[in-house]
């Protein structure tokens, strides 16, 4: 048993409960925190974003940014309108993206505007671009932020861009902001339990019983009793939803490889891609740290809800694709795969699920159809509003705060700065993570924070994110944990339960065998 | 606030970095700093608890914490300052470096400088094994860390791919340790390493290898459960229908060494594609004038012991650049890599200064000419890349090089 499955110790309440620690139960949590309600959030594993962990951690509002996620809905959704004017869906999202940036300075989260660029290299894919812009005529001002660009500009404004270029689409860059999905999570996270909400992780849901009164949420850790509770469980929203009440609906889910490429490779400015062709993504997208993301491939349907897992072929023709875009683009420069899962619902895959279980009352499942973080603000928002209307007593807090500040961050320190941590941390001077550059002062924070496994410290502050993968930091890791946390090595787990790093200490197999 | 008064700084104290520091003492140089990050000088040797160092430098049989000590205790004889916990975060083309530690930031700027940084593993990623992403793989190295240092173990059943030395050496290790290596899997036609860690790890102690073979596909979600592996056609490319699955919850990779140059590249250091280390010239310079390299951080070497007699030499030259001592070029020859030879470090060399060349070669050929120019030959039984070849070349030799050549070619090819 290790330091996160030990049973709850006191019996706990709570006015509501949030099933899932994602990005859409974050923005809850925080948004709540600000009431005079008794919040818990249930995590079934530790808080790591959820399916956003699996994106390129865009948040767009309308623009060619749209377009570029219209290549998912030909798949979802075949024959939908781009555009569906009546669509709740986008005005949550327009409404979400422009709650974000209140947020964003708020809770100290890192974000970059990126312009949207596509280009075509060939007479065909011309023909592409000229229709994508006829579209855009049609739809109305929704997608008129863009404008013809010509070779020569194209390449100043993005010289990791073949030359074969001819022209591209390029947008103002005013409607798409980039930044780090777990690091949105966890400042929201930390926000609302600096406001007194209640964190349970590893605690997965088992049942949840209803009659009347207050719900009683079991997990494995122990029960939860709540009136109210909102299912936010994401890729697991249905079967939540069936423990909570009465559901017709199912989450089907879609998948792609996404690959990190080093940031040694000359790096993309843009949000870049070829003229998309339905279902078959081809995108490179710059990382607020100077990496390139890679995203090409077909979106395909998958069944297990944690198959992240990658595929030879995918990762060939994804390197191969975007090769044409970037040369510098090739398998060498990968660190790191992974599948990026989408979840949508069956009954309109268009739209999302948020609406109270039919049979209870007090059950709300808050399905969210993908662009999530663009959403979720505007979600929380609608949740807060439903829940007060079926009876939840909301009184603002005179004592919430709304500020948080993120982990310090030595990298992008000046000298001076630097000088003024260590002085006060001298473990601010000890680097451990050699390819990014953060300190064991960094890492303990992130322990401080909350992080208990290898990968929520990677997740909150980059510790083993660069170009060894933990190799060299990893059981430098490892040992802070184990010393942060007092608990021996062989405890300390890579991410959830069962992933423990070193499980057996030296002579113990050697003697066990004799 | 930044401080001039040190002849030559060094990065890294393992077993290049040791060797050029003491070296540039010897030359002559008064202040010489060693800047290391780890708690301990010695770099990796601590990890490589195993003999086999020595039997070049001191012609005796040494473990690697054995062989860090000597090392280390001639420095400390010579006064080398080494600052430990101290890790160089910059550095630029006028030697100007800022190093981070405990005890704060500092800038320094050295007369000369000795890149001695290493080479790290590749990771599982760069060689596209597709599949999960769970707990239970990791590097070799990694592992021998974990293993040898810290008393953990990793896994239970183990299946290793690539057949480098470490990859080798934690075969013998782990087995040791109460650990079943259930498969060492080599996509080459033969084995990467050296023949004797071929022999006296995997040999000796019976380990299946697998040769034109290797992982296509990780199982298990949380914790590795188990690896399939297929045969490669000769394009290395995975051979349809040849998979088969081997259970096991650790997977280590020994799939290469990457020189570390990351702050060689902050200096402006121009670096050869091939061996990922800095082009340099016989006296191990590189492009940038005064910043030496030697070692691993140059080329990934067979040998620590030939990563100390190459990285003396960065040091002596150092010093004597600190010092003003630098002989002047007579005349630069370009040596290139021609048939069947992968590399050539130094890449650039003068006529005027006799020079030990270090070559690899692309594939293993037996009753071969190693041949540089018309300058130099030498009839070898047996050549393999993972064993480097060296060639001494004297200031009588070079002074055969007509005065219109300005590149020589170096090859080797079957003899006859």
């Amino acid at each position: 048993m290790s330091i996160l499955q030990e049973p709850l110790n006191k019996s706990l309440e709570a006015d509501v409960a949030i099933i899932g620690g994602g990005i859409v139960g974050a923005c809850i949590a925080r948004e709540l925190s600000q009431y005079k309600v008794e919040t818990v959030l249930i995590e079934k594993y530790e808080l790591n974003a959820g399916q956003s962990r699996g994106t390129l951690g865009l948040t767009y509002w309308g623009g060619l940014g749209e377009v570029g996620s219209s290549i998912l809905k030909s798949v979802i959704a075949p024959g939908s309108p781009l555009y569906d004017p009546e669509s709740i869906r986008l005005r949550l999202q327009e409404k979400g993206y422009y709650m974000w940036f209140q947020r964003l300075l708020e809770l100290d989260i890192d974000y970059k505007f990126v312009k949207n660029l596509i280009i075509a290299t060939n007479e065909e894919e011309l023909k592409l671009l000229d229709n994508m812009h006829k579209l855009s005529f049609e739809i109305g001002p929704f997608y008129m932020d863009h404008r013809y660009i010509e070779r020569d500009e194209i390449l100043e404004i993005e010289p990791a861009v073949t030359k074969d270029v001819i022209r591209g689409l390029v947008d103002s860059g005013r409607l798409t902001f980039r930044a780090f999905p777990p690091e949105m999570t966890y400042a929201l996270v930390e926000n609302a339990q600096q406001n007194g909400v209640e964190i349970v992780e590893d605690a997965e849901v088992t049942g949840i019983t209803h009659n009347g009164g207050a719900q009683v949420i079991h997990t494995r850790r122990g029960d939860i009793k709540a009136n109210f509770v909102v299912n936010a469980a994401g890729r697991f929203a249905d079967e939540i939803a069936r423990m909570g009440g009465h559901c017709d609906w199912k989450i089907e889910l879609f998948k792609c490889p996404l690959i990190v490429m080093d940031k040694s490779l000359p790096r993309i400015n843009n949000f870049t891609m070829l003229p998309p062709i339905p279902g078959r993504p081809l995108v490179l997208s710059p990382t607020n740290e100077g990496n390139t993301f890679v995203v090409a491939g077909l979106y395909t349907k998958v069944y297990d809800r944690h198959d992240l897992s990658t595929d030879r072929e995918s990762i060939n023709y994804a390197i191969n694709e975007a090769h044409r875009i970037s040369p510098s683009i090739t398998h060498q420069g990968i660190i790191r795969s992974f599948g990026g899962l989408r979840a949508v619902n069956n009954r309109n895959p268009e739209e999302n699920i948020i609406e109270f279980a039919p049979d209870n009352p007090k059950f709300l499942n808050c399905a969210i159809r993908l662009p999530g973080m663009a959403q979720a603000p505007g979600v929380a928002d609608y949740v807060l509003d439903r829940l007060g209307n079926h009876g939840l007593e909301m009184v603002k807090k005179s004592d919430f705060n709304p500020y948080r500040t993120k982990i310090p961050r030595f990298r992008e320190l000046s000298d001076f700065y630097r000088r003024q941590l260590i002085e006060k941390d001298p473990r601010y001077g000890h680097v451990v993570c050699r390819c990014e550059t953060i300190t064991e002062g960094e890492i303990c924070e992130a322990i401080r924070r909350g992080a208990r496994s290898v990968d929520s410290v990677k997740m909150r502050c980059r510790a083993g994110m660069g170009r060894c993968q933990g190799g060299f930091c990893g059981p430098r890791v490892v040992s802070i944990l184990a010393r942060e946390l007092g608990i021996p090595e062989e405890q300390i787990r890579q991410k959830e339960e069962g992933t423990f790093v070193v499980p057996y200490r030296s002579k113990e197999l050697s003697l066990r065998s004799q | 606030m930044i401080s001039k008064d040190i002849d030559v700084a060094v990065i890294g104290s393992g077993p290049a970095g040791l060797a050029a520091a003491i070296n540039a003492k010897e030359a002559g140089a008064e202040n010489v700093t060693i800047l290391e990050r780890a708690e301990q000088p010695g770099g990796l040797l601590h990890q490589c608890v195993h003999n086999g160092y020595g039997l070049t430098y001191f012609n005796e049989d040494l473990t690697g914490p054995e062989y860090a000590r000597r090392f280390i205790e001639k420095a400390m004889d010579l006064r080398v300052d080494i600052e430990l916990e101290s890790m160089v975060i910059d550095l630029s083309p006028d030697k100007e470096l800022v190093c981070s530690s405990k005890y704060g930031l500092k800038k320094l700027q050295p007369r000369a400088i000795v890149l001695a940084m290493g080479c790290r593993e590749r990771t599982r990623q760069q060689i596209l094994i597709p599949g999960f992403n769970p707990s239970g793989i990791m590097t070799a190295g990694t592992a021998q860390r974990y293993v040898n240092c810290e008393g953990y173990i990793p896994g239970k059943e183990v299946v290793i791919l690539g057949s480098g030395d470490v990859g080798m050496i934690m075969a013998r290790r782990l087995t040791l340790e109460g650990v079943k290596v259930k498969a060492v899997v080599e996509i080459l036609p033969y084995i990467g390493g050296l023949i004797r860690n071929e022999v006296q790890c995997l040999g000796d102690f019976n380990i299946p290898v697998y040769l034109s073979h290797t992982v296509t596909n990780i199982h298990g979600q949380q914790r590795i459960e188990g690896v399939s592996v297929s045969k490669v056609n000769k394009n290395f490319e995975p051979i349809e229908g040849t998979e088969f699955r081997i259970d096991c919850d650790l997977l280590l990779t020994s799939v290469g060494l990457i020189p570390e140059n990351e702050l060689s590249l902050k200096a402006g250091v121009k670096i050869d594609p091939v061996t990922g280390g800095p082009i340099v010239n016989e006296n191990m310079e590189s492009n940038v004038s005064g910043i030496f390299a030697g070692g691993n951080v140059v080329h990934v070497n067979d040998l620590v012991d030939n990563v100390s007699l190459e990285s003396q030499i960065s040091g002596t030259r150092a010093a004597e650049y600190a010092l003003g001592k630098t002989l002047p070029s007579v005349r630069r020859i370009n040596l290139k890599a021609g048939e069947n030879i992968r590399y050539v470090v130094p890449q650039t060399i003068d006529v005027g200064k006799d020079v030990t060349i270090y070559m690899r070669v692309r594939e293993p050929r037996e009753k071969v000419r190693l041949g540089i120019g018309s300058i130099y030959s030498e009839n070898l039984r047996v050549v393999k890349p993972s064993e480097m070849l060296k060639a001494k070349i004297t200031l009588e030799q070079l002074r055969e090089i007509k005065g219109e050549v300005s590149e020589i070619e170096v090859s080797c090819v079957k003899r006859g």
